[in-house]
């Protein structure tokens, strides 16, 4: 049995009278420590998946276990505690609080969790310790992505879900923050999943997974992953 | 400090506005409502503290024979009473500038009802007084002008007063009088102008005109309580037990006297007798009448009044009432619109939110925690505009509405509490509108799966309108417009928040409006419409038996009819509430219509008087429940009681009346109605009434 399996999951949205598919029986599996990267057109369902997975949406139908746990039924009180202890989000757009400095970013996180990371040790380890007292206004695209994946990592989640964190970067800054979250996978040991629709990186994976139409329609195993610094497109 | 709570209060520091606005209206809503409602007391207490730093009577008590010392000293042996004052007063007419004013002259009296001096200083001598301000200003006169006593042997050949001329030697404010309103008197147009004082050796009356009652240990209870009530009913009570013990003394002492000055002159006489041949038969008569006097003479009677008698005090409490009133209605328009502003304020901060929202939910914060962050922002706003809007609220507000009655009397300076009660029920209220308003704008939103809070919301659906089926309009409109009405279906919520805000404005103005109105209006509907009477003349007792027939009214060619009427005031006996009211008897009843009107207010229905009941104004109904229908118990003025039922409620504007046939009065209390009034209308609508006035004074009318 996979540490992640995806069986079976459809969703379904109901706009008015038109119901949309955006998953239709889509299904995969993920192996712990596994750096996933799911590639596919917009209005495939990645996101949907990704949300699904991370417990920030509900399923209609199938069923999603994660390290033996069947999360797929679960109240929403407990949806909380799992959000809050099992997974570590990165968002396209950041989502900082913009109140917050960066330190306190990812105090938020990590104050609510029960075996967190210290909050400097990681910024640092992302190589923010000079902007720690930063305001999200006052850093980069790049620094303010690193800060919410420090956010997402201090947490020291079972799985880290990554949405397009390079969607709003350019090209350089982009190719930083995979190396960061490739190394993260590596060195920590983390299951690392990241969405895409830039084929190129898909060879930085473990495993890469095509979604079209809701469907899950092609998974590969690369034995040889590539680093990121190596990929050019 | 956790970064969650950080995020809160930086949240506040970076919205100023938004916080502000909530904080404003608050401040507004909690500002007048504390305001308002603590006016009546703060107004209440300011005459308290007076009344009580002047050590104002609580009782009074006056007699128709006057009291006598023993009388006092009977008043003083009561175990409330802590203490009594023996005073005169009497109104004369006097002369200033030529001009004739009726003026009420008491004593001073040192320890009860305490007199604030203005300028100059209290008499030294007896030929000395001290007069109002008003009395200098109106009159032209100064300190050291002297004022001429008129009429002063009507009755008695004692003097009231010691002197015939007065001079002045200071101003100033009696607590006794603290509206303009000085009173009603026999003299002259039946208004008292003014009153003075002058010191009490200069009156040589044997017997006091009133006596003043200090209750014990009164001073630490507002006059205004239920408390202070029960405590001068509790004291009126034991006067009313040595009450008719006192009148019959007085009565006894007062036959004894005459009789014995009888018999003096009866003895004379039978000494004198056999001199005085026929002329004795003459003085033996003379005797006889005078026994004959005697045995008919009225009994004294004792009249218990407390402050409630006091003209002043019982309009200033009826205004502080008021002003009560308002507060109950007018600060909910504040709190509704501060829900609103709330309202419309955290909504829009939550739609803004939303991605926040739900990354703190991604991040794993539970529902009631993201809230809190919202209830605590608003909550801060709330305290500190609470705060502010009740330091404001208490100092501004008693104060204007005070000023605004400061001219209509006199008092000092009006006190500002900060009134605990109201300040936290005030937050409360505010505290309820302001983070229920959060609650039910994110409530929403906390529902929603964090995945589809990251989604910017989706618009709300167009939707076709009624209008678009009427063809021929909605081709002409404009692409503009069609928006409009589309986004006015669109957008329910807030087209509903517009109509409240403008509902609310518009009816606090109309209120405003209305309520001027509607106290302007009063008087002349009351003297336009149910009064039409031009002329009232109120008769002497001893001219009610004989002097009707003799008062040709209808001589003076300025007048258009009259009729006798039964004014006196009756009581309604209800369980709980006993009420004064005046009776109208009208000698006949078929032409009361045209002196005053009686009629349903609704349906403008008239009603006629006969024998089978009463007709009752529509207030005192309202005040005592009564219906159509109804029997009621009532007591005259001789303390007569009887049961009468209700056949009409008629409408009215000022004061309660009680309107009866002389039929009905002679059934129910078995005695013929007395006519003391005469209503008159006039010729012209010109008003003349001085002049009429003066005919009638003129004796001319009296054949």
């Amino acid at each position: 049995m996979s540490y992640i399996e995806f069986k079976n999951v459809s969703k379904e949205y109901k706009m008015g009278e038109v119901t949309i598919n955006a998953l239709d029986k889509a299904s995969f599996e993920i192996e712990k420590g596994e750096l996933v990267v799911i590639v596919g057109p917009s209005g495939a369902g990645k996101t949907t998946a990704l949300n699904i997975l991370g417990g920030m949406d509900k399923l209609t139908s199938g069923n999603v276990v994660i390290d033996g746990k069947d999360i797929s039924n679960l109240k929403s009180k407990q949806l909380i505690k799992y959000r809050r202890e099992d997974i570590g989000f990165v968002f396209q757009f950041y989502n900082l609080v913009q109140n917050l400095t960066a330190l306190e970013n990812v105090e938020l996180a990590n104050q609510i969790c029960k075996n967190p990371l210290d909050a400097m040790t990681i910024l640092e380890k992302v190589g923010l310790k000079d902007r720690s007292k930063n305001f999200p206004s006052q850093l980069s695209g790049g620094e303010q992505q690193r800060v919410a994946i420090a956010r997402a990592i201090a947490k020291n989640p079972k799985l880290l879900l990554c949405d397009e964190p390079t969607g709003a970067l350019d090209y350089n800054t982009g190719k930083q923050i995979l190396q960061l979250l490739q190394d993260t996978a590596r060195k920590e040991k983390m299951t690392v999943i990241i969405i895409t629709h830039n084929t190129a990186i898909a060879p930085m994976a473990d495993k890469v997974i095509h979604f079209k139409n809701g469907k899950a329609q092609d998974i590969k195993i690369n034995e040889k992953p590539i680093p990121i610094s190596q990929i050019e497109w | 400090m956790r970064a969650f709570n950080k995020d809160t209060l930086r949240e506040i520091k970076n919205t100023k506005k938004r916080f502000i606005s909530i904080l404003l209206i608050v401040l507004l809503g909690v500002g007048f409502f504390a305001g308002i409602k603590a006016a009546s007391p703060d107004m209440q207490k300011t005459l308290d503290k007076y009344f009580d730093e002047n050590n104002v009577m609580d009782l009074q008590v006056t007699s128709t024979m006057g009291l006598t010392s023993e009388d006092i000293e009977e008043i003083k042996n009561l175990e409330q009473v802590e203490s009594v004052v023996g005073s005169y007063s009497k109104d004369f007419i006097i002369t200033v500038q030529e001009k004739d004013l009726v003026v009420k002259i008491h004593s001073i009296t040192e320890e009860i009802n305490k007199l604030s001096l203005i300028t100059g200083n209290f008499p030294t001598s007896e030929n000395e007084c001290v007069v109002e301000e008003a009395f200098l200003e109106e009159t032209k006169t100064k300190i050291g002008d002297k004022i001429k006593i008129q009429n002063q042997e009507e009755e008695n050949s004692e003097k009231f007063l010691k002197y015939d001329e007065y001079t002045i030697v200071g101003t100033i404010h009696s607590p006794l009088y603290i509206s303009e309103d000085r009173g009603q008197t026999a003299l002259m147009s039946g208004k008292i102008n003014y009153y003075m004082y002058v010191p009490e050796n200069s009156i040589q009356s044997e017997v006091y005109t009133e006596s003043y009652i200090a209750l014990k240990n009164i001073d630490n209870i507002n006059t205004f309580n239920d408390e202070y009530e029960e405590r001068v009913d509790e004291a009126k009570e034991d006067i009313e037990e040595i009450k008719t013990k006192m009148e019959e003394k007085r009565y006894n002492d007062l036959k004894d006297e005459a009789l014995k000055q009888i018999e003096e002159q009866e003895q004379k006489l039978n000494q004198m007798k056999p001199y005085l041949g026929e002329k004795a038969v003459e003085e033996e008569n003379k005797i006889k009448t005078a026994k004959q006097e005697v045995e008919n003479m009225e009994k004294p009677k004792w009249y218990i009044l407390d402050r409630n008698q006091n003209i002043g005090y019982t309009s200033y409490s009826q205004d502080s009432e008021r002003i009560a009133n308002i507060g109950k209605v007018f600060p909910a328009v504040f709190f509704i619109i501060a829900a609103l502003i709330s309202l419309t304020t955290m909504t829009r901060m939550i739609e803004e939110q939303r991605i926040k929202i739900g990354t703190l939910k991604a991040l794993g914060y539970n529902k009631i925690q993201i809230a809190l962050k919202y209830v605590i922002y608003a909550f801060i706003a709330t305290i500190v505009g609470s705060l502010i809007g009740t330091i404001i609220g208490f100092r501004l507000f008693p104060k204007i509405i005070f000023d605004m009655y400061a001219t209509m009397y006199t008092l000092p300076d009006i006190i500002l509490d900060f009134n605990v009660d109201l300040a936290i029920l005030g937050f409360s209220f505010a505290t309820i509108c302001t983070v229920g308003a959060t609650i039910l704008s994110c409530y929403k939103e906390l529902l929603e799966t964090p995945a589809s809070l990251m989604r910017p919301k989706s618009p709300k659906a167009g939707k076709r309108v009624l209008l678009e089926r009427i063809k021929f309009i909605w081709t002409r409109l404009k692409f503009t417009y069609k928006v409009t009405i589309r986004n006015l279906f669109r957008y329910k919520k807030r087209v509903f928040m517009t109509i409240i805000g403008i509902l609310g404005c518009t009816a606090l103005i109309v209120a405003g409006f209305g309520l001027r109105d509607s106290i302007s209006n009063m008087i002349p509907s009351q003297y336009g419409e149910i009064f039409k009477y031009d002329v009232s003349i109120t008769l002497k007792n001893e001219e009610t038996s004989q002097g009707l027939e003799n008062m040709d009214i209808a001589n003076v060619e300025e007048i258009d009819g009259s009729m006798p009427f039964n004014m006196q005031a009756v009581e309604i006996l209800d369980k709980d509430n006993n009420q004064d009211i005046q009776l109208v008897i009208p000698q006949e009843i078929e032409k009361i219509e045209q002196y005053i009107t009686l009629k349903n207010r609704k349906t403008n229905e008239g009603y006629t008087l006969n024998e089978q009941g009463i007709i009752l104004t529509e207030k005192i109904c309202n005040l005592l429940d009564i219906k159509e229908g109804d029997i009621i118990k009532i007591k005259n003025a001789d303390e007569k009681e009887a049961e009468v039922k209700v056949i009409g409620i008629t409408a009215n504007y000022l004061m309660h009346y009680m309107y009866m046939s002389p039929e009905l009065y002679k059934n129910i209390f078995n005695e013929e109605v007395q006519y003391n009034t005469i209503l008159g209308k006039e010729k012209s609508d010109k008003k003349q009434v001085e002049e009429i006035e003066d005919k009638l004074r003129s004796n001319s009318i009296r054949k």
